[in-house]
């Protein structure tokens, strides 16, 4: 802050110190003086509609009526906050707003949370001097998150702006004129849109209200509980409300956490899912005519001595874990420590890795500082964005808007380079296609005009003796035009260090390690910083623990199945939709001697368990997790565990007691100072420095060079095969908590696979048909979305759907995943 | 006009003003005329001549004779007046005037410059409105036209900086309503540096009553594209734009093709006349917001949002269209950029008053003789306007109100009629000059009435983003309305003033600025009338539908007794031969019996 300009004014007297731009509002709030603003929010354009922040502003001796939320803080400046004259103006606005707006807060789910009822108690409006004046809409309910009550709406704007300059979806907007105009769609038709509920956690009235909540309560009954997201790798904090042990609704908070209040659909109205009525409550063993219900104690002995039983006979080697990516740090270092202390296993690994160890948990030792972790302070001081293999908006949507906040203050360009289209509002400077499997060369080939415009101190240094491929290999290979490739280079040394993010296109990817060393070299020769989006909420950190970090080489469902691996437990992980070539992974779990499962659903691995043990989930527990930034945030308890579910934690520790380690611990904090003592980089991690918005972890940084093909990858021919499937997460769903959660299932129940309009309309498909997806290994059913960001050839598909999980498809080693679409008869 | 005329001329006035009185007949049956009769004439359409309440009009040029203009032309007149003027007797029953350039004239046929309403006028910018080919940029050059662009740009080559100079010595004011220095704003303007800036012409005119805009760009649009220019030039402006209201199509289709000629004959485009600077302008269409005039709301409008005013800071001189460093002016200011630059400072200042050079077009309507476009002298004094070139109020009826700025100016009264027409006069009385429409109300006219019109217009043209605006003009509508209905209270009329104060103080934007400005002058130069509404529950004029009541007029009642027997109510009283009398209280207002009297007695 130290580079930044200031000023200094007088607010009621009290001299105040801000940033140059702020405005006078800001300057008030500093001072602790309050202003009544309903359409004033820091993180937006201001408005200036309501009129009703009113000060004087006294300069060079004159003193004018100015609006706090739109004047510019300035030096010298005395701004009086109170008057009679001010009393007065804000008085008549009031009685205007409330003349409008109805006066039924005793049935209004936002009474007590309500920006205008407090306006007006500062105020102390009492009843207005003219008839009311009031609109008479009936609440509009057309989607499954958010209801609208037109009357109750005051037009501050602050949902308009949001939905535009931090959602970028333009979804509402004003509509009509005079006393008739309000906030919504064009012609009020159903809103489309990211149901994100940003405009819902700014509006200031219960004119937005959300549906999930269902009037269940008033905001002063409910216990607040800050937490973190449990859904993607972005890590944003949500506020848990909850009332009577029971979980009413999610809401944001603009000064607590990464996300500055900002939530997708996902962790706004994705709580359903924490509580739902198909959760396991109890151990069950599986007996001769199915589940038996069980006590915890006999089920653990019993564990204990069969997995203790199969290391004595057929070694260490023939137990396997595989750890969930949404368990926290504690969780998967108690997973670790309990197996393999205990029994010696050392095949503990997550599916990430098992799918892409390179990548995964290769990349972090293998790379110097430049990635793949970096802070995400980092967007606002970039020069230029680059997407490589990444849908920003999908994939972590609260990145998108972190990136769009930067678009729309530092006027940041914004490069794509992707396989696919990918939407991204505002627009990009450039995009470019590349051929899938020529991303290396693409990079390199920027790395190398970089390197030949030679105007980065790096690149100047380096010489162009560094460079790894030409540009005419580079156009061959990927099929982008060198033209666009010096243009991209040109655009991401222009303003400074530019930012790159890399998505699931690079994750899922088989030469995703290749794609990612190229891009750290990239950012190492343009000086800018490179970061990989994790799928999972602790992708990260289960990474950090060391889980995979020993595991052998070999497919672990080829060894089950083979009988090299005898017991097999599942801790939080379901092999069978988030592991390539589910059938063949269910018919190995299937052949296992021994499976253990904990896990708060049933799941399809989970069924074929001998045992199963209820861990609760993110909101009843305590714990730790690593975001996408190397962020460490808290876990903590909202509510109540459901039924006799346990941390999974607690279950392991005591697992592991049993196996003879001393676990010891009673207490997560415990745990958590042991990692800060065992694990790199997590030294200064202690849960007295996570109480407020966590801490990074500091990896340790090397200088390396980095090594990476760029010849194109062979991608082997197929005949019969038409499109080629890109895997990812849908914006509504990751991982399988989601489908659990009634907001979320309305609003996306089926796989949507995303196809390009003309070849859709080609093959006879259109918007909503019912289609079968098949390949080598196997078939699911789809229905069709025609998407602006599909191109021709490729058919994305979201793969955390159980009933058609979409990596069935693949083949563990595939290159390219291919398949052929026809279309079924709609049932 | 200096141009040798070769074969006759036919001026016909197609402006929207002709059109709707029926210029479209007129044009013809000339043609057929032409046509039938083998004369060979040319047919030239012209815009407004300011004249609207005798159009259409037809003039008709001969050479060697003076042009003379036929008022109130009807297809079926053309023949006959055409038959005559061929022979060398103009109809001078249909003839209005006649404009003579050193021609002999007629006998019989007044100059145009002696008729009434324009002996206190001075058509400095409607100069060639009316009168040349709006389509032709030829009789525009003939005119005098392009020579002050090529005057600053390539003869005498100013530097921008001494150009700017030079508008801010001419003490020209915007026209467009607020009186905003130009040359100052432009200065503002020239100062930031960019890599684009705007120049913007305001032409979505949307007052009712007000069309001086809409006359200037159909009679003569390239005086407002050179006068952009020239003030492009001035700011360093790299792209201009006329936002025209898309209900002016004669209007955007002119701007259109003149946009075009300009281009052809190196006026816009790259190198403006081989100098160093270069500029395009395009019509960009409104979509018919009030608000889209306020500039702000313009510029989203432009950008293609919703028109919407922000707050300001930043000024869009500093960062307006697309966060570019913008001007925006009025058509009318634009038309007297090129006007000063050839008449010189000097002469330009002694036109207008003290603090505002140059004239200042009118639109005149309503109850008034001449209703028209006029031009006069900043300073000329309300009686003179309107009844002097006006011709004050027909049918013998008595002035009551002039409503001068439209719905977001004042209705002023008889009393101030002798305050001369100028920015701060007007401000100080209570209205605005606005863009500069001017209605004027006999004796007929409710004022409550007037302005709950006003009102209804500015409540459903605001566009709903702040407050007072949005809830406050809803607000004083619903008072007027209760009040026009006879439900009224004494408390309204503090409430009124009141809000309408507050609202013009908080509003975001010029309309809510203004807004309550009828309303607020209505209730302070006619309280009576109001008072009349809400306590006697009672419209002097009869205006107010809810109000009006049936009486008996005695001294036109004849006793005849046909009333009585029809009234349902029994309301109507009275013996043969006797002056009936009626129960107000037993009245339905059904008026039957204002259909039965013969003699006019019920009213």
């Amino acid at each position: 802050m130290s580079d930044k300009e200031t000023v200094t004014l007088k607010i009621d007297g009290i001299e105040v110190t801000v940033d140059k731009g702020s405005k006078v509002y800001d300057a008030a709030q500093k001072a602790g003086v309050y202003l009544p603003g309903l359409c004033y929010d820091p993180k937006l354009t201001r408005f200036g509609g309501c009129r009703m922040c009113v000060v004087d502003i006294t300069s060079r001796g004159r003193t004018r009526g100015k609006w706090a939320c739109c004047e510019p803080a300035s030096n010298g400046v005395e701004v009086t906050t109170d008057s009679d004259g001010i009393r007065k103006k804000r008085q008549i606005m009031m009685e205007f707003l409330l003349m409008y707006h109805p006066l039924d807060c005793p049935t209004c789910n936002e009474s007590g949370a309500c920006g205008l009822q407090d306006a007006a108690f500062y105020i102390k409006q009492k009843k207005g001097r003219a008839p009311q004046k009031r609109r008479n809409e009936p609440l509009l309910i057309d989607n499954p998150v958010l209801e609208r009550d037109f009357n109750k709406c005051i037009l501050c704007g602050k949902c308009v702006i949001i939905c535009d300059e931090i959602q970028g979806k333009r979804a509402i907007d004003f509509q009509q004129r005079g006393f008739e105009a309000e906030v919504g769609t064009e012609l009020r038709v159903p809103l489309d849109c990211d149901y994100c509920g940003q405009c819902l956690a700014v509006c200031p009235t219960g004119s937005f209200q959300d549906h999930t909540e269902d009037y269940k309560g008033h905001d002063w009954e409910y216990t607040k509980t800050v937490t973190t997201c449990p859904y993607c790798a972005v890590g944003c904090s949500i506020v848990i409300n909850t009332k009577g042990g029971k979980i009413v609704k999610v809401s944001s908070d603009d000064y607590v956490g990464v996300n500055n209040g900002n939530l997708c659909a996902k962790g706004r109205f994705g709580h359903e899912a924490y509580q739902a009525d198909d959760r396991i409550k109890t151990p069950m063993v599986k007996g001769g005519s199915g589940w038996d219900l069980a006590c915890w104690a006999p089920v653990l002995d019993e564990v204990a001595e069969k997995l203790k039983d199969i290391a004595e006979k057929n070694g260490p080697d023939s137990i396997a874990v595989v750890v969930g990516e949404s368990l926290s740090n504690e969780d998967a270092f108690m997973v670790k420590k309990a197996f393999g202390e205990g029994l010696g296993v050392k095949r503990i690994d997550s599916l990430s890795n098992m799918r892409n160890r390179d990548l995964n948990s290769g990349l972090m030792t293998a790379l110097g500082s430049s990635a793949p972790i970096v802070s995400y302070d980092e967007i606002k001081k970039a020069g230029a964005f680059l997407f490589v293999g990444c849908d920003a908006e999908k994939e972590n949507p609260v990145i998108a808007n972190m990136i769009r906040v930067a678009m729309r203050d530092n006027k940041t360009p914004l490069y794509v380079a992707n396989a696919r289209d990918t939407l991204f509002e505002p627009h990009e400077k450039l995009r470019v296609r590349y051929n899938y499997g020529g991303e290396t060369a693409l990079v390199a080939g920027i790395v190398t005009a970089v390197l030949n415009a030679a105007t980065t101190d790096r690149a100047k240094e380096l010489g162009k003796s560094a460079k790894k491929i030409s540009l005419k290999h580079a156009e061959e290979y990927s099929g982008v035009a060198t033209k666009d490739i010096k243009t991209l280079a040109e655009g991401l040394t222009a303003n400074g260090a530019p930012m790159i993010f890399m998505g699931s296109e690079i994750f899922d990817h088989q030469a995703g390690a290749d794609i990612a060393r190229a891009v750290a070299d990239l950012a190492d020769v343009t000086g800018g910083k490179a970061l990989l989006y994790r799928e999972y909420c602790n992708s990260q950190g289960v990474n950090d623990m060391g889980i995979g970090a020993d595991s052998p080489d070999g497919d672990l469902f080829t060894d089950i199945a083979g009988g090299r691996v005898k017991a097999l437990v599942l801790a939080g992980a379901d092999p069978s939709v988030f592991a390539r070539d589910g059938k063949s992974v269910l018919d190995a779990i299937g052949k296992a001697e021994y499976v253990v499962a904990t896990s708060s659903y049933m799941n399809a691995s989970a069924e074929l368990a001998d045992v199963v043990l209820p861990s609760c989930v993110a909101v009843e527990r305590e714990g730790t997790l690593t975001n996408n930034e190397g962020r460490v945030q808290q876990w903590r308890k909202a509510v109540e565990p459901l039924g006799d579910s346990k941390p999974d934690w607690r279950i392991f520790s005591k697992l592991g007691s049993l196996l003879g380690v001393d676990c010891g611990c009673s207490k997560i904090d415990e745990i958590t100072s042991e990692i800060a003592q065992k694990i790199d980089g997590y030294a200064e991690i202690t849960p007295k420095s996570l109480m407020w918005g966590g801490q990074q972890v500091s990896y340790s940084a090397e200088s390396v060079s980095y090594q990476y093909g760029t010849e194109p990858m062979e991608i082997p021919a197929s005949d019969g095969y038409t499109h080629r499937v890109l895997f990812g997460n849908s914006l509504y769903h990751i991982g399988s908590l989601s489908h659990r959660s009634k907001a979320l299932t309305e609003i996306e129940n089926d796989v949507m696979a995303e196809l390009d309009f003309d070849e859709a309309e080609k093959n006879g498909l259109s918007e909503g048909d019912n289609i079968r997806i098949e390949s080598e290994k196997s078939s699911i059913n789809a229905v069709v979305r025609i998407s602006d960001s599909a191109v021709p050839g490729i058919v994305f598909i979201p793969k955390s759907f159980s009933d058609n999980p979409a990596l069935t498809l693949a083949g563990r080693a595939d290159a390219a995943t291919m398949v052929k679409i026809t279309k079924v008869a709609s049932e | 006009m200096s141009q040798q005329l070769e074969k006759p001329k036919i001026f016909i006035g197609m402006g929207t003003c002709g059109l709707a009185a029926g210029a479209k007949g007129v044009h013809e049956a000339v043609a057929a005329y032409l046509d039938e009769k083998k004369f060979d004439a040319d047919i030239v359409k012209t815009a407004c001549a300011g004249t609207c309440y005798v159009e259409p009009l037809m003039d008709v040029h001969i050479p060697g004779n003076s042009r003379v203009i036929y008022q109130k032309v009807k297809p079926a007149d053309v023949g006959k007046i055409l038959d005559g003027h061929r022979e060398g007797a103009p109809l001078k029953k249909k003839a209005l005037a006649q404009w003579s350039n050193g021609e002999p004239d007629y006998e019989g046929i007044p100059g145009f410059k002696d008729l009434e309403l324009n002996q206190l006028q001075n058509r400095f910018i409607l100069h060639n409105c009316g009168i040349i080919d709006p389509d032709s940029i030829e009789e525009y050059e003939a005119s005098g036209g392009y020579t002050a662009l090529r005057k600053v740009l390539v003869d005498e080559k100013w530097e921008p900086k001494v150009f700017v100079q030079f508008i801010e010595d001419s003490k020209l004011r915007g026209r467009g309503g607020g009186g905003f220095d130009t040359g100052w704003k432009w200065s503002e303007c020239a100062k930031y540096d960019a890599d684009e800036k705007f120049i913007l012409c305001n032409a979505d005119e949307g007052d009712p009553g007000a069309f001086m805009d809409r006359a200037l760009l159909e009679g003569d649009p390239h005086a407002v594209i050179e006068g952009m220019i020239l003030g492009g030039y001035g700011i360093g402006a790299t792209f201009g734009y006329i936002y025209c209201r898309a209900e002016y199509p004669q209007a955007v289709q002119r701007l259109n093709h003149c946009l075009e000629a300009c281009r052809k004959k190196g006026y816009l485009g790259k190198n403006i006349m081989g100098s160093d600077y270069s500029l395009d302008i395009i019509v960009k269409e409104g979509a018919g917001a009030f608000v889209c005039g306020e500039s702000t709301a313009l510029q989203y409008s432009i950008e293609g949002g919703r028109g919407m005013p922000r707050p300001r800071p930043p000024q869009s001189v500093e960062a307006g269209l697309w966060d570019k460093p913008t001007v925006l002016n009025n058509v009318e200011t634009f038309a007297n950029v090129p006007r000063v630059v050839n008449i010189g400072i000097e002469k330009y200042l002694s036109l207008g008053s003290e603090k505002s050079g140059g004239t200042k077009i009118f639109a005149l309507s309503g109850a008034i003789k001449n209703a028209g476009l006029i031009e006069v002298p900043i300073g000329t004094t309300l009686r003179q306007v309107i009844f002097d070139v006006g011709g004050g109020i027909p049918k013998k009826k008595k002035f009551k109100s002039v409503a001068i700025g439209g719905p977001s100016g004042g209705c002023l009264p008889e009393s101030t009629l002798d305050y001369p027409v100028d920015f701060e006069t007007l401000i100080e009385a209570g209205a605005m000059m606005g863009s500069g429409s001017m209605v004027v109300c006999d004796e007929d006219t409710c004022m409550v009435e007037l302005s709950r019109f006003f009102m209804e217009f500015c409540a459903d043209e605001s566009c709903g983003k702040c407050t007072p605006c949005r809830i406050g003009n809803t607000v004083l509508l619903d008072i007027l309305t209760r009040i026009t209905k006879g439900e009224g209270r004494m408390e309204d009329l503090d409430l009124i003033d009141e809000y309408g104060k507050y609202i013009m103080s908080m509003s975001l934007c010029g309309l809510g600025k203004s807004s309550p400005a009828p309303a607020l002058s209505a209730v302070k130069f006619y309280r009576e009338e109001f008072i009349k509404h809400i306590v006697d529950k009672e419209c002097p004029t009869v205006k107010c539908e809810a109000l009006r009541k049936y009486i008996i007029i005695p001294e036109d009642c004849t006793g005849c007794g046909a009333c009585i027997k029809p009234c349902p109510t029994g309301a109507i009283m009275g013996q043969r031969k006797e002056i009936v009398y009626l129960n107000q209280e037993l009245c339905i207002e059904c008026g039957v019996c204002y259909d039965k009297c013969n003699f006019l007695a019920i009213l």
